[in-house]
């Protein structure tokens, strides 16, 4: 999955979940000064990405997460985690 | 496989206690059966609003954690309902002698945040769907591991930026940590 498609899937879900205005979301957009969102929106947008990436996000990694860009990001790294075979020992 | 008796394993107490018993059990699971009684609460007359639903499912989740804590899962016994998203109530009431069956089963935890997805169902008819969200854990001991008590992932302190939520004097849940 591209830059490009991750970010459009996360609006989808943001517009889709929380009735957001599409013209509204940007990369930089605050989640929570920006978007409005709040803490059990939160807890629903990972429930919403867990199914993009298939891996259950840590509340630790959550905490940092600020803009859409961050959830982008995040997601990348979760994907490219989840291709990453575990190391034989 | 027989299952402990609710009483035993909840908190709640009759009336309060809506579910009659737990039926099925798996890792991330469980079913439980209720029936809707003259008398109990929220019944007015014959009948109970269909949004009694949400209650039961709180309480199957109880049961979910309740019997994997007594599993030796280290589940928590308590929690704090904290929301629900996409209820669906597909009758207004629920009939005085209704025999239910309420299933939740976890979608998504981490640490002591968890949804689960909820069904309650009268035999092969879909009553009530949704998705909860808990705080797994006893909620004063939660606000009491605030950073204003010590530290915690829980919370992150006053902060005018982050994702939080709780009301004054309860547990504060913060998925964003600060701005510095």
């Amino acid at each position: 999955m591209t830059r490009a498609e991750i970010y459009n899937r996360i609006v989808g879900i943001l517009v889709k979940s929380f009735e957001l205005d599409p013209n509204d979301i940007r990369p930089e957009s605050r989640l929570f000064e920006d978007l409005d969102l709040d803490s059990i929106d939160a807890i629903d947008m990972f429930v919403e990405l867990h199914d993009v990436t298939g891996r259950r996000i840590d509340v630790q990694v959550a905490r940092k997460i600020r803009t859409v860009e961050d959830i982008v990001k995040l997601v990348e790294s979760e994907l490219a985690s989840a291709s990453v075979p575990p190391t034989q020992e | 496989m027989a299952f402990p008796p609710l009483d035993e394993i909840l908190p709640h107490r009759p009336p309060m206690l809506l579910l009659d018993a737990l039926t099925a059990a798996e890792v991330e699971s469980v079913t439980c059966s209720a029936t809707v009684r003259a008398g109990a609460p929220f019944v007015d007359g014959e009948r109970v609003s269909s949004l009694i639903a949400l209650e039961y499912f709180a309480q199957a989740v109880a049961a979910l954690f309740a019997y994997k804590a007594r599993g030796g899962g280290g589940g928590p016994f308590r929690g704090l309902l904290l929301g629900a998203r996409d209820l669906e109530l597909a009758v207004t009431h629920l009939r005085v002698g209704d025999v239910l069956d309420v299933h939740c089963r976890e979608q998504w935890a981490s640490g002591p945040v968890a949804q689960y997805h909820c069904l309650l169902s009268r035999g092969d008819e879909r009553l009530a769907t949704g998705a909860v969200t808990v705080l797994r854990g006893d909620p004063a001991e939660l606000a009491a591991a605030s950073p204003a008590a010590g530290s915690s992932d829980l919370s992150s302190g006053p902060s005018g930026s982050d994702l939080s939520s709780g009301t004054a004097g309860g547990p504060r849940l913060d998925l964003v940590e600060p701005a510095s």
